[in-house]
């Protein structure tokens, strides 16, 4: 068992405790950008994890999250979502890296991981990460805005971004052609020297079955 | 290019009458408990947040000065506020072995502006151990004066390296037996600190005003404003 799943059960106790039992979760996600890794948590202020990591709180004094985190359900279930999710304050550097080379975004991973807080650690969780999701980031939508009020002119970056999970697209017919010719072409074009898989596909296509 | 804050200094004329300090961080809708009830619970971390009533300005210095103010706080400028000194959730200047007298400023001269860096009483007690900043406990030594600090005070550190102020309730305290105190504060704390810092009995915080547009108020014959309670969220630098 994981050391995030040893402390969770610690915390929950045995199966007849009937009081009132708090467990802070929290969760966390990393952006991985390539060279400009984002990483933000549902709390307030910096949240300082075992391996280094700031992750930096998205809430207001308000309790307003800035974070927009759409419910990501469990792609088993068959089907791959769009999912959007939006950050609306990204600091400058990063804007103008990723909006100029979207390579940096496509294909890259968004990662949600859940910290288990336990009490007196304040921002500094003892345990590891759990691993909660990972989705694919599909791109990204930037935008910015001016706000020019009582003489100071403030200039905010966001970015939307839109993520798959990683199994999206497998139930796509692959559309090729079955022919010895194309297989062994497709091969070259992936720098191997051959492919004998479709070698029997010719002579199967009239094909006498007898049956006893 | 770093961005830095731009920081402003409270007035140290503008004397708040009544005030509260408060750090408990919000509360979190939880689940269904297996005996049945619905739950909150608090979050990690959390913000510190300042509450400041003041009386009507009789002096010049502070009516001007308050003009300045009412501008700066419509824009969620960040100021550095000294928690004040009179209030029961500072260790009182008698256990400080100290008298009254020192902590408040006198007439501003023409064309200067008073800032309490230089004649206010600042009491401070070493740090005896090392603590990362997002973690929740400090040891002090207080040997100086005694076992003085308890559950509700409010005790602050200054990081030289940022130049930010910092304001944090002690949740708990014990001592050893050469009166090393372990402290328990909240919210945790936004900086390291090492064996050369100080804990300092006066404390300021940084703060964005959450409630500028009730603050202000009209000058009456041009002369005498009044502030509403101004509210101050803690800034996190």
């Amino acid at each position: 068992m994981s050391d995030f799943a040893t402390v969770l059960t610690d915390q929950i106790g045995d199966s007849d405790v009937t009081h009132d039992q708090f467990i802070t979760v929290s969760r966390c996600f990393f952006y991985d950008f390539d060279g400009y890794p984002t990483r933000l948590w549902d709390g307030q202020g910096i949240l300082r994890t075992g391996d280094g990591s700031d992750w930096i709180g998205t809430v207001d004094s308000g309790g307003n999250d800035y974070h927009s985190v759409p419910n990501v359900d469990d792609e088993r279930e068959g089907t791959s979502q769009d999912y959007t999710f939006s950050i609306p304050h990204i600091d400058e550097t990063t804007f103008e890296a990723l909006q100029s080379d979207r390579s940096l975004v496509n294909g890259r991973n968004l990662t949600c991981y859940l910290a288990i807080h336990q009490s007196g650690e304040g921002l500094r969780p003892g345990s590891p990460l759990r691993f909660d999701y990972r989705l694919e980031m599909m791109g990204a939508q930037f935008g910015r805005s001016m706000d020019l009020s009582g003489g100071t002119m403030t200039r905010a970056y966001s970015a939307s971004v839109l993520a798959k999970p990683i199994g999206h697209g497998r139930s796509l017919v692959p559309g090729g052609t079955y022919t010895d010719t194309s297989q062994k072409l497709r091969a070259q074009a992936m720098g191997l020297d051959g492919d004998s898989g479709c070698g029997y596909v010719s002579s199967n296509s009239t094909r006498r079955i007898k049956y006893p | 290019m770093t961005y830095t804050v731009t920081v402003h200094e409270w007035p140290d004329v503008l004397i708040p009458s009544s005030q509260t300090f408060k750090a408990g961080g919000q509360s979190i809708q939880g689940g269904v408990t297996a005996g049945g009830t619905l739950v909150s619970h608090p979050e990690p971390g959390g913000r510190a947040s300042l509450q400041q009533k003041f009386d009507i300005f009789t002096s010049h210095d502070e009516n001007v000065e308050a003009s300045w103010v009412m501008s700066k706080i419509l824009n969620s400028s960040v100021f550095r506020v000294p928690i004040w000194a009179y209030s029961v959730q500072l260790v009182r200047a008698e256990d400080l072995g100290a008298s009254h007298t020192m902590e408040f400023p006198g007439p501003i001269a023409k064309g200067e502006e008073l800032l309490s860096n230089d004649w206010a009483f600042n009491p401070r007690a070493d740090v005896t151990a090392a603590a990362l900043s997002g973690t929740t406990s400090v040891e002090a030594d207080l040997s100086p004066w005694g076992r003085i600090l308890r559950r509700g005070h409010v005790i602050g550190f200054y990081d030289s390296d940022s130049g930010y102020d910092f304001a944090h309730m002690v949740e708990a305290v014990s001592y050893d037996a050469a009166d090393t105190a372990t402290i328990t504060v909240s919210p945790p704390l936004r900086r390291d600190l090492t064996t050369s810092s100080k804990m300092k009995f006066r404390p300021k915080m940084m703060a964005t005003c959450s409630n500028a547009r009730e603050v202000a108020g009209l000058y009456s014959v041009g002369r005498h404003v009044q502030f509403s309670q101004v509210s101050w969220a803690e800034a996190l630098v």
